[in-house]
């Protein structure tokens, strides 16, 4: 007993080799399923237009080309709608981590009038379906005059049940007597959530910031349902216009090669990529540690 | 004493200062527009001339209308097969990578699972495109090549509903094995060393101790996910054209196609009142049936 295992792992009773084997070789089959469908989208996009459209297996590119890549940002201008992406991402992530931050830290305060009324209030929508009462949310947005401007899909989403609850929690694990001397010294509400809470929450702010940074870089429902016309177009709907060759396509006068296609998809994944190191290291890290805890 | 209940409401005005975004975003974008919904589900509302009042009329139209009960056919058995398939295979995966004790080769596979979480359904539909596509996908050139027949995956209603379960599969079982794997980090190591001692094998260990230690977990993301059963819209939205739709379009698609293309307000608001009252039906239940509360 006094040698100390890490706790989840079998040591005891060591597979056999040939089953390790299997396993080994199952689970690389599986990972597989993944990398070669994002091997083939990354080789495309660096073929050639003719190249693109061959019916052989593009396993590597015969030419590295960027035509696609270039073809993309001048004739198709999907710039606009990365740039509307970036605008939206970053407004709706900062709205996010700001207001639900704020409402996670109020609920922590010790007693105000309406304190139980409030977090019924703010408790009672993780219950909703909020995307089935997406015709009233329209009908809001309308009347707002939100329809067709990208606020609208800014705002979508901006409250989150979960979010607030995650940076409650994060507050109250941190000890109270570290306010007490701020209380002291005549310091805001606002001062001490500044200058005392924030900083020992980054891990919370970073998981929050991250949860909403995908989720609004994906975004596509409510691109579709709030933004009408192209210039308005956000990423994910410009690549699918893209992808499936569809009437505005044909209009604009201009034929989308393969190449072209992956191009979009390539540079619609590779920020989500590039936060993969952040997200191991606060996301995942934040689930295995809840899990120690538990 | 009225006079005190003031002075500590003024007392606490910064406090309700940091409460009030949230509260004023899920007043004006959940609970406003739910109660808008049930209003509009009884009239038929027009955007521009004053609306009318025609009882349980809606409701009735839904019910009777042939469109409805064939989306609600494919958003539960699409759904709900995603929902098991979604349990099945991170569990499975999370079983066997728990076996591997060499950890690069183990990271290399879990980051390659859990990539995929990371992208948007445009993105991940792009991808299998060109793997599935008729002429130039990747799989019907190998089914060529070895004297098979070329499979239509993408538009052939008969591969609907299995491809968009595949692909909620392939997009976020990395994920879900991620939170599998951390609950089964938890596991107390003394129940392996007993298990080894009664001459456990290592099989017998997995499913006579590891899968009932996270019988827990499965059923928190079950509850979790049977909301989204009903909010299917983004995969279906990708995936569906002329050849496939009716064999996947859901109920949100229904929605959407009845109420924003065709400005039919009441009849969708019906819909969504009544997608409403199931979801919660279906949850509080599903919560009082394996015992666990959000």
């Amino acid at each position: 007993m006094s040698a100390r295992r890490p706790p989840g792992r079998l040591r005891i009773g060591e597979a056999s080799l040939p089953s390790r084997l299997l396993i080994g070789f199952i689970l690389a089959l599986i990972a597989l399923t993944t990398v070669i469908p994002m091997w083939n989208s990354l080789v495309l996009s660096f073929t050639t237009n003719t190249e693109s459209m061959e019916v052989v297996l593009k396993l590597w590119p015969r030419s590295l080309s960027l035509s696609g890549y270039v073809f993309l940002m001048d004739k198709v201008r999907l710039w606009r709608p990365y740039l509307n992406n970036i605008f939206v991402t970053v407004m709706g992530t900062f709205l996010f981590v700001v207001v639900n931050t704020c409402a996670g830290f109020a609920l922590t305060r010790a007693r105000f009038p309406g304190k139980i009324f409030f977090a019924v209030f703010l408790l009672v929508p993780m219950m909703f379906p909020s995307e089935a009462i997406f015709i009233p949310k329209y009908l809001v947005m309308r009347d707002l005059g939100l329809i067709d401007h990208l606020w609208a899909v800014i705002l979508d989403g901006v409250g989150s049940t979960v979010a607030i609850f995650l940076m409650r929690n994060y507050f109250t694990s941190i000890p109270r007597s570290l306010e007490e001397s701020a209380h002291m010294d005549g310091a805001s509400l606002f001062t001490i959530l500044g200058r005392i809470y924030l900083p020992l929450s980054t891990a919370g702010i970073a998981t929050i910031t991250l949860m909403e940074m995908i989720g609004k870089w994906n975004h596509l429902f409510s691109a579709i349902l709030y933004l009408h016309s192209a210039r308005k177009y956000t990423l994910q709907l410009a690549v699918q216009s893209l992808i499936v060759p569809s009437e505005t396509v044909m209009q604009a006068g201009v034929y989308i090669t393969d190449n072209v296609r992956a191009a979009a998809i390539i540079v619609a994944l590779v920020p989500m990529l590039l936060l993969y190191p952040f997200i191991q290291r606060y996301f995942i890290k934040g689930i295995y540690l809840g899990a120690v805890k538990e | 004493m009225k006079h005190s209940t003031i002075a500590t409401i003024r007392n606490n005005v910064p406090v309700y200062v940091l409460l009030l975004p949230a509260v004023a975003y899920f007043f004006i974008f959940t609970y406003y527009p739910t109660i808008l919904g049930i209003i509009v589900s009884f009239q038929t509302y027009r955007l521009t001339s004053k609306s009318d009042w025609v009882g349980l009329k809606n409701y009735g139209a839904v019910l009777h209308s042939i469109g409805f009960w064939n989306v609600v056919k494919n958003t539960f058995i699409i759904g709900f097969a995603g929902l098991a398939a979604n349990i099945v295979a991170p569990v499975t995966i999370a079983l066997l990578l728990n076996e591997i004790v060499r950890s690069t080769g183990k990271k290399v596979v879990q980051t390659a699972l859990f990539i995929p979480h990371l992208f948007g359904w445009v993105v991940v539909s792009g991808i299998w495109i060109f793997v599935f596509a008729p002429d130039r996908g990747m799989m019907n050139i190998v089914l060529r090549a070895i004297g098979l027949p070329v499979v239509e995956v993408m538009s052939r209603p008969e591969w609907g509903k299995p491809l968009v379960v595949f692909l909620m599969v392939w997009k976020d079982a990395g994920y879900l094995c991620v939170l599998y794997l951390a609950s089964i980090v938890g596991i107390d190591p003394g129940l392996y060393e007993s298990a080894a001692i009664d001459g456990a094998g290592r099989f017998r260990q997995a499913i006579s101790i590891t899968l009932p230690s996270i019988v827990p977990t499965i059923k928190v993301l079950a509850i979790l996910g049977v909301t989204g059963v009903f909010q299917l819209f983004d995969p279906i939205w990708v995936l569906r054209n002329g050849g496939n739709n009716r064999a996947i379009d859901t109920i949100m698609l229904f929605v959407k196609q009845q109420g924003l293309d065709r400005l039919q307000f009441g009849f969708t608001s019906a819909i969504s009142v009544m997608l409403f009252i199931v979801i919660l039906a279906i949850t509080l239940s599903t919560q009082r049936l394996v015992g666990y509360r959000l």
